[in-house]
């Protein structure tokens, strides 16, 4: 391959050290990375709004009472230029969450994916008035 | 002495561009470095609008550079864990990788996994959400944005702007930094929402690179997506305005250099981060300063239906020893969705990075309940 | 023989004068001192502002006291003619309840306050300058108070994808006269400072038509079935800032509001 340019290895280490690098503010100084979360519960509500969308999902507590999270997501201008709306991700939808939590213990939450309970992927009509594809069908 | 960061033939092919041809055909100009290897066809003259003036009109989204580094030879020797071979192998004064090295970065590109790509493509709305989407980039073939100074990196700051630097905030910390946060005092501008600022707003972001290109007869508007900026260009304006009056997006006024739109911004109020790290290759911190001297200069020529190759130069006496200058290919995306971008509204980091900032320190945590909003 | 050719020559330019006269038309202002853009548009660039109390409140209103003590005279609030043609907003009785609940609380409730976007209609009588920027296709107006901006698309119109503060709009031409539908509202935006709100099933009809070179007529529908009996109009001129070197400044006022809005979370100076 003959010498490596500079310019590659950082092209290369930018594109991967990307991930964690999404907000205008840097991801880790606000979550606890050390000690990952997963939570359950269902959509309560989507915001669609800059700077951060918010998702809240109602979690049932093991004491049968319910705590309310707000889990911090992407630009909204993004998700929808991508084909994601508020409704890609449906009131009254049954999640599991896996992130990690604000580091001041407060029910705010970033992470790396919301799924169905049995793990499997949200994808856009999965879920809401279009009708469940089969699989994913509780 | 005006530092040459533009060989002959560069000169020669934009000013080509540049000067208004009449009535003759006009030879095709192939690629090469000078247009950034991107040719003009055969005959191929600058659109106009109805009154007369070049055609820029469209959406130019910035992210067609987005992960084309700032600086040259970036050192990674402020970072632990540098490579010191990785560095001495980059030549400081070459601005374009050879054909075979760019092939093997543009393959290197694609293969790399673009979750955010694949989530958006299979409609896997769960991940997009919560890991965030970013504007797809392209790879380009300049090893840097900056031109000039020839070396390809940022001047060194005077004196006076390490003492500003010193001063600044922001919530992206220096090496070995341990940030605490306060006040809204301790985050910068952008995290406070007010603005991105000069010149790094005509610099590709992570997301919402959109900027669009609006004109009328003696106006051009540049329009900022993020955060919702319209900047107002006159054209052949020079009705003096005092310095008294500044403005974090200063005053410009521009007018027609052939078909280069040449734009002058000056009366800026300080406080933005000249530099960010959005932009890869950027010093750390977003600890840039800028002073009510800067002038910046920029020019936009058309070369192609699709492709125009921007210039922004930026001069502040106090701050800067040395102007630096970038230059680089926008492509118009003409299904580019420019969407609203509102920020303070729903602008949750100063509360929560100063919630979380004293928990750290006073190590007693929240009752669990969910933050007030607002 | 000269003195009847003297009357015939006379009656006959009398008659052509009044056949003149009968020819321009009698309206208010002259369209042909419109100015054009090539291919006959009116041309709508240009820096204006509205003159009117609007802001304020949209309706009929006496002078009174301002909201903040200490602000005295310069916070107090003058008397202005409402711009609601038929003169009352047709509020839903329990709408109606809301926006008086909103006036009563408005230094708190009122987005303007906290620097929040203004929503439309609300962006065009603000006390500050506008600028249109039309070009052959999409027309951009960008707004003084916090460098708001929107750009009406005319060449390819576009759906609301995103509820958003401002709206989307999508404008055309009816003979002389720009028609902006704007729809795709949050419905946090207020109306005025007077506690007049919408929801996000606000729907909006601009009209923009030239008076004369400098005067723009300035319309608007307004429709919610939510809040709102019938959809309900208002109208004022907008006027052409004539200073030499006029231009839109920056009314960037996160900044000016932040000791406010982040007043329970920013450090106490310690005694």
């Amino acid at each position: 391959m003959g010498r490596i340019n500079g310019l590659a290895a950082a092209a290369a280490g930018i594109l991967i050290s990307m991930a964690p690098l999404l907000a205008h503010h840097a991801f880790t100084a606000e979550f606890d990375t050390k000690k990952p979360i997963k939570l359950r519960g269902t959509v309560a509500k989507v915001e669609m709004v800059n700077p951060h969308c918010w998702i809240y999902i109602d979690v049932k507590n093991d004491d049968g009472s319910t705590t309310q999270w707000m889990l911090e997501a992407g630009s909204p201008n993004v998700l929808v230029r991508r084909g994601f709306t508020k409704t890609s991700l449906p009131k009254g939808t049954e999640v599991i969450f896996e992130g990690f939590q604000a580091k001041d213990g407060m029910n705010r939450a970033n992470g790396r994916d919301i799924t169905f309970p049995d793990g499997k992927k949200l994808f856009i009509g999965s879920t809401g008035t279009e009708g469940p594809p089969e699989e994913t069908k509780k | 002495m005006q530092a040459t960061y533009c060989t002959a033939i560069c000169v020669i092919s934009l000013a080509a561009l540049a000067s208004p041809v009449k009535g003759q055909s006009r030879q095709a100009i192939p690629p090469s470095e000078s247009n950034f290897f991107i040719g003009t066809p055969a005959g191929w003259l600058t659109p106009k609008t109805p009154w007369g003036d070049p055609d820029l009109q469209g959406i130019w989204p910035l992210n067609n550079v987005g992960i084309t580094p700032l600086q040259r030879c970036f050192s990674r020797q402020r970072y632990p864990g540098a490579a010191p071979d990785k560095i001495a192998a980059c030549d400081p004064h070459r601005e374009f990788m050879s054909e075979e090295e760019f092939k093997t970065i543009k393959e290197n590109a694609s293969k790399m996994p673009d979750r955010f790509a694949d989530a958006a493509r299979e409609g896997e709305a769960g991940r997009a959400f919560v890991t965030g989407i970013v504007d797809a980039m392209t790879p380009q073939r300049q090893t840097s944005l900056i031109f000039d100074p020839p070396d390809g990196k940022l001047p060194d700051m005077t004196p006076e702007g390490k003492r500003l630097a010193a001063e600044m905030k922001s919530t992206w910390p220096l090496p070995g930094e341990n940030l605490i946060f306060d006040s809204h005092h301790d985050f910068d501008l952008w995290d406070r929402c007010i603005t991105r600022g000069m010149p790094v707003s005509m610099f590709p972001f992570r997301y919402n690179n959109g900027i669009q290109i609006v004109q009328s007869p003696g106006q051009v508007v540049i329009f900022l997506e993020m955060i919702h900026d319209a900047r107002i260009v006159p054209l052949n304006d020079n009705t003096p305005i005092s310095p008294e009056i500044k403005q974090y997006m200063g005053i410009s006024r521009g007018h027609w250099e052939g078909n280069t739109l040449v734009v002058e911004t000056t009366n800026f109020k300080p406080g933005a981060s000249e530099t960010n790290t959005a932009v890869i290759a950027s010093p750390a911190g977003n600890r840039f300063p800028t002073s009510d001297q800067m002038k910046i200069t920029e020019k936009f020529t058309r070369i192609n239906d699709q492709f125009l190759i921007y210039e922004i130069k930026t001069e502040d006496l106090v701050v800067l020893t040395h102007s630096w200058t970038a230059r680089f290919p926008l492509k118009l995306e003409p299904d580019y969705k420019l969407l609203e971008y509102s920020c303070q509204e729903d602008n949750r980091v100063v509360p929560d990075w100063i919630s979380v900032s004293r928990a750290e320190r006073s190590g007693k945590t929240g009752a669990g309940s969910v933050a007030p909003r607002r | 023989m000269r003195k009847s050719t003297g009357i015939l020559i006379a009656t006959i330019a009398f008659l052509f004068t009044l056949q003149a006269i009968a020819q321009t038309p009698a309206r208010q202002g002259n369209p042909s001192a419109i100015p054009r853009m090539p291919g006959g548009k009116p041309n709508l660039n240009g820096l204006w502002q509205a003159m009117t109390t609007a802001y304020w409140d949209l309706e009929n209103h006496s002078a009174q006291a301002g909201a903040v003590l200490e602000l005295g005279a310069i916070g107090a609030i003058p008397a202005g003619t409402g711009v609601v043609e038929g003169g009352a907003i047709p509020y839903k009785p329990e709408a109606l309840a809301k926006k008086k609940e909103n006036f009563a609380n408005r230094l708190k409730l009122d987005p303007e306050v906290k620097c929040y976007l203004p929503g439309v209609p609300r962006a065009t009588y603000m006390p500050y300058p506008l600028q249109i920027v039309q070009s052959q296709n999409d027309v951009l107006i960008a707004y003084t108070y916090d460098s708001a901006a929107r750009t009406v698309l005319v060449a390819k119109h576009r759906e609301a994808e995103l509820d958003t503060w401002m709206g989307t709009s999508n404008g055309k031409w009816e003979g002389d006269t720009f028609v902006v539908d704007v729809t795709g509202f949050n419905g946090r935006a207020w109306l005025d400072r007077a506690g007049n709100f919408a929801t996000d099933s606000l729907h909006v009809v601009e009209r923009y038509s030239m008076l004369d070179a400098n005067t723009l007529n300035y319309e608007a529908t307004i429709e919610d079935p939510a809040v709102f009996t019938r959809p309900w109009k208002i109208s004022f001129p907008l006027y052409r800032h004539r200073e030499k070197g006029a231009r839109l400044f920056e009314l960037k006022c996160v900044e000016f509001v932040e000791d406010l809005v982040y007043r329970d979370v920013d450090k106490k100076p310690t005694h």
